[in-house]
């Protein structure tokens, strides 16, 4: 079913943005294929930019269960980072070979570009601990409101659409570009997508992976505090 | 009639309790859906920042799609989303002689059975937005009320859609899997029929019921109704309705009851 859902909207955006180019070669430096490539790669990535930590702290804090991760001889925190990268890896691995295979096939006209591939994928995992992190913060209010189950969805269109989800953020105006270049959402998906696009390696795409870095020692850091913080008003069941 | 309209209200009442016991997290409900209609519009207008005109269709006229899309959307989320969802679950568990032993009929009283009074608000709010944007739309009464019935018909075939999924929970068990599908389904609804190249389109309007959910509601406001798309509407809205009433009657042979 969820193949078939991402088929259905990737449709959609096809059909959408097949009439948007019309006539034009370019609209804001994509081309057709250009645009549809980075589409099908939202669709692949999109698990990345939506970690489910934050709704997987909230039922365990609403359910009085966050105490069975507590007490583990493991840090939180590192077990539900490798908890979401395992149950990724399987997701993206199906999503890679079904969706290019079929997509291919229906639309064939999507480019691809082997020179920038390793260091999206290094790019694109990074995005995955980035995204990580900040809803691990988001999860993380679950401690005080008991359920933060809607404040993850509210808060997960937003990141979606400044992540690049909804539009590539090229098209976004001047003043919001600028605006985003110092918040750490478009890193889930519009910089690795970017370098995957990009025709060949420049110093720019090293900077930008830097500043990727950058921000997941930030966010890190401050998701600990938060939850240290948090979680003295911890109420659980059993202990 | 007057008894089905007292457990409307009582399974509201006991729906917007049950929400109250989180606070905050209820208010971001709004928010959630408020932040989906916003970032719909700001990528459009991003678009129309490139381009005047998108195969004719103006800023407006697109907007008109988009808050169109979001009542027919929120209109499901409050009658038929978590009620469809509660019959599924109902039918899983061998619960759902519940209602099926009491005199009522369960198919008049889905849409009541788990309301979410959350989006009655949102439904309030984006249809201010659709009367303050229709003020600059010449339309006669009639138009209103044939949109009104279109509209109307778009929920007669999202709940038949529904009903013919969920019927499905008799045979194979826990198939809730199509809610996300209708999850998805505001990007889609949203994009005017002219837009789809001709087989696309008769799969959308036939197969797959996308382009007849809004499109002829928002067309014939601005006297542009498509034929295809009007008769298209009607007649999948009568199939699918008859469709799963019989596939509900069959279903229900198999049911097995937890008691």
């Amino acid at each position: 079913m969820s193949v078939l859902v991402d088929v259905l909207i990737f449709t959609g955006q096809y059909v959408f943005w097949h009439v948007v180019f019309g006539e034009r070669e370019v609209v804001k430096g994509f081309s057709f294929e250009g645009i549809m490539t980075y589409y099908l790669l939202v669709r692949i990535l999109s698990d990345i930019a939506n970690s489910k930590v934050g709704f997987t702290i909230s039922e365990a804090v609403r359910e009085g269960r966050i105490s069975n991760y507590l007490l583990r001889p493991f840090r939180i925190k590192s077990w539900l980072l490798i908890e979401e990268i395992g149950n990724i890896s399987f997701n993206l691995i199906i999503k890679l070979i079904v969706y290019s295979i079929s997509f291919m096939i229906i639309f064939s006209r999507l480019s691809f570009n082997l020179t920038t591939l390793p260091i999206s994928i290094i790019s694109m995992f990074f995005a995955l601990i980035l995204s990580f992190n900040v809803y691990f913060i988001l999860g993380c209010l679950s401690f005080w409101t008991k359920n933060s189950k809607y404040i993850n969805f509210a808060m997960r269109r937003v990141i979606l659409f400044l992540s690049g989800a909804v539009i590539p953020i090229t098209f976004f105006p001047e003043i919001f570009q600028n605006i985003l270049k110092y918040m750490p959402f478009r890193y889930f998906l519009d910089v690795p997508i970017g370098i995957y696009l990009q025709s060949e390696i420049s110093s720019r795409i090293f900077y930008e992976i830097l500043i990727q870095v950058v921000w997941i020692i930030v966010l890190w850091l401050l998701g600990n505090l938060i939850l240290s913080w948090s979680i003295k008003s911890n109420e659980s069941v059993g202990i | 009639m007057s008894k089905y309209v007292r457990l409307m209200l009582l399974y509201s009442k006991m729906h917007f309790l049950k929400m109250l016991a989180y606070r905050v997290d209820t208010l971001f409900i709004l928010f959630s859906s408020a932040s989906f209609i916003v970032t719909s519009i700001l990528s459009l207008r991003f678009v129309f920042d490139e381009i005047p005109l998108i195969n004719g269709y103006s800023f407006d006229k697109l907007f008109m799609y988009i808050i169109v899309g979001q009542l027919w959307f929120f209109s499901i989320s409050i009658f038929l989303r978590k009620s469809f969802h509660h019959i599924a679950v109902s039918i899983n568990r061998g619960t759902l002689d519940m209602y099926l032993t009491k005199p009522l009929r369960i198919r008049i009283l889905t849409p009541f059975l788990e309301m979410d009074i959350n989006f009655v608000w949102l439904f309030l709010v984006t249809m201010c937005i659709f009367i303050f944007q229709s003020q600059y739309l010449n339309f006669s009464l009639m138009q209103v009320f044939l949109s009104i019935l279109f509209f109307l018909n778009a929920f007669l075939i999202t709940y038949s859609f529904l009903s013919i999924s969920i019927t499905l929970n008799f045979w194979i068990g826990r198939s809730t899997s199509f809610f996300r599908f209708f999850m998805e389904f505001p990007d889609l609804v949203q994009i005017p029929s002219s837009f789809f190249p001709g087989l696309l389109k008769g799969i959308f309007i036939f197969i797959l019921p996308i382009i007849v959910m809004i499109n002829p509601s928002v067309q014939i406001l601005y006297g542009e109704l498509e034929p295809l798309v009007a008769y298209g509407a009607i007649f999948v809205s009568v199939a699918l309705f008859i469709i799963a009433e019989v596939f509900w009657r069959i279903g229900l042979r198999s049911y097995t009851s937890a008691n």
